[in-house]
């Protein structure tokens, strides 16, 4: 049998020739190849704008990175914390004295809650002022903002779960506007569902359905940023359908993926720190009938006005505040995305962000005040 | 294109003139405190425990003001009110600590599971403030979390991009009059 009829025949010639000009990969990169094969990684490296990579719009990622961190320590905690209100307190003070690390993956989720606030209000003065949330994206902003208000129902109902008298005094302040609202405030109406606790309801939502609804919309935002591209830089120059110009150079996406990685690394071991600096403790059982707590920062805006017009206006307050978070890109229809051209726009949201810092503030100076009716709720 | 603007800057300057007219024209009467008091003993002597473990400034006074309040009540399940009245005598006293006993046994236990906005008190305990003595682990921590600062900040440093946005912009600009500079 001759070389050319048995297709099994070792032709050691040629052999040596194709290890001369192919080398074996790497076991990492073959590793990588075969995933890569099964899982479509390469094709995160579809180009997008160099600017895309610089901290400023890479401000989203790292907020996505902190919802993770709150994802993997809020699963820690629910192993140990029960949402009953007679045990609810008792358990988060287990949580803090008893169990390993307990209070370090506490104060990292209490931290990671305040930097994902900051995180999304920064990332959305960012897309304000580069005019990002103009045409085609107006749709992209207002999956946003939806976003940016669970993370406030986020920040309130974990308020509550602590079930001390902080939390119990901010359910008050929400049942008691709820009431205001008629029969549109039914769901935290307390005989909305009689026999379950509003403590139980409100772990549900914190648990399950806010970050349900912040992770499918988050799904929705990266897709129309995909559909609609990263949008171009003001000080650069934009095509008349709102895209950055060929001109500008571009990087693999999977480069701003990597970047936001690091910059996910520095938040997780900033709140590492923060855990260990400045620990949360927690508040006396609650009691009704009894206001004397103030409320977490992020609130603060509200119950200044709170101080100054009644229960009412923390309903005006927020829905004002919120509803021009949502109509921005309709009242702006300028096209103009360059600063100088959006004089107009800009100031008035430095208007906004002024107010609404300077009544966060505010309440620094004010003391806690009644608004609740006594005898509870 | 400056009509479009100048329609624009109008609708945007009408959006906020209406926003400041209604945060500022908008009032409401305020809920003052103390309307309705609670007519339940435990209630109240829960109220005057909270004003006890928190101590607001005045609260001696406020949380007298709920014992004797509790001694009135007309609703008394699930308090022992010779307790109560122990309570009472010795905050006149100036005995808060046995006071504060004396109301905290005074509580007895509820059958019920608490529902609605009930909330569940029976034990009133102090704030626990977080401990910042650090221990072993506390440190390891500390340095794993510093590690790990520093990792992302080289990371994010290597992998920062090529060219800063002022530097694109001076590049595009030069390769656009470069290219009209070759059209003429």
């Amino acid at each position: 049998m001759t070389t050319q009829e048995d297709p099994t025949t070792f032709d050691d010639a040629s052999a040596v020739n194709a290890t001369e000009t192919s080398p074996r990969p790497s076991l990492p990169r073959r590793a990588v190849a075969v995933v890569d094969e099964r899982m479509g990684l390469s094709a995160l490296n579809y180009p997008v704008p160099e600017h895309a990579n610089n901290l400023a719009w890479s401000l989203g990622g790292v907020t996505a990175a902190s919802l993770g961190i709150l994802i993997v320590t809020g699963v820690l905690l629910t192993q140990f914390y029960i949402p009953d209100p007679g045990a609810a307190n008792d358990s988060v003070r287990a949580i803090i004295t008893t169990v390993p690390i307990g209070a370090f993956v506490r104060s990292i989720h209490f931290w990671g809650a305040q930097a994902m606030y900051v995180l999304a209000g920064l990332h959305m003065l960012r897309v304000f002022i580069t005019a990002s949330y103009k045409r085609p994206r107006e749709g992209n902003w207002l999956v946003g903002a939806s976003m940016f208000a669970l993370t406030f129902l986020a920040i309130f109902s974990g308020t509550v779960l602590k079930w001390d008298q902080e939390g119990y005094e901010a359910l008050g302040h929400n049942v008691e506007a709820a009431a205001l609202l008629g029969g549109a405030g039914f769901w935290f109406s307390p005989t909305f569902a009689g026999s379950t606790s509003l403590l139980d309801r409100l772990y549900s939502a914190h648990v399950v359905l806010i970050p349900g609804l912040i992770i499918v919309l988050l799904f929705i935002h990266v897709l129309l940023i995909k559909r609609h591209k990263i949008s171009p830089h003001p000080l650069l120059a934009s095509t008349s359908d709102g895209q950055a110009p060929a001109s500008e150079p571009t990087e693999p996406f999977s480069h701003h993926v990597r970047r936001v990685a690091a910059f996910g690394l520095v938040l997780l071991g900033i709140l590492g720190a923060m855990a260990l600096l400045f620990p949360v403790g927690i508040g006396t059982p609650p009691v009704e009938g009894v206001e004397i707590t103030k409320p977490p920062w992020p609130f603060w805006a509200f119950f200044t006005i709170e101080n100054l017009v009644g229960l009412q206006g923390i309903l005006w307050g927020a829905g004002v505040f919120f509803g021009l978070i949502f109509v921005v890109p309709f009242i702006d229809r300028n096209p103009e995305r360059h600063p100088s051209r959006r004089r107009v726009a800009l100031s008035l949201g430095a208007l906004v962000v002024v107010s609404y810092v300077a009544l966060t503030i505010l309440m620094l100076v004010v003391p806690a005040q009644s608004h609740l009716g006594s005898g509870g709720m | 294109m400056r009509t479009i603007s100048r329609a624009n800057n109008g609708r945007v300057l009408v959006v906020g003139l209406v926003t400041a007219a209604l945060l500022t024209l908008t009032t409401a009467p305020a809920f003052a405190h103390g309307a309705g008091e609670s007519t339940d003993a435990r209630v109240l002597v829960l109220e005057a425990l909270s004003y006890m473990a928190n101590q607001p400034t005045g609260f001696e006074d406020m949380a007298a003001e709920k014992i004797r309040d509790a001694n009135d009540a007309t609703e008394v399940e699930g308090v022992n009110m010779a307790m109560v009245r122990d309570a009472m005598i010795q905050m006149a006293a100036g005995n808060v600590s046995q006071s504060r006993t004396d109301l905290q046994t005074s509580m007895q236990p509820m059958g019920e599971r608490a529902t609605g906005t009930e909330t569940g008190t029976t034990l009133m305990e102090d704030p626990l403030e977080p401990n910042t003595t650090w221990t072993t682990g506390q440190w390891l921590l500390a340095i794993g979390s510093l590690s790990i600062v520093l990792l992302g900040v080289v990371l994010a440093y290597l992998w920062r991009p090529e060219k800063t946005v002022h530097e694109l912009r001076d590049e595009m600009l030069s390769k656009h009059l470069a290219t009209a500079e070759a059209a003429r």
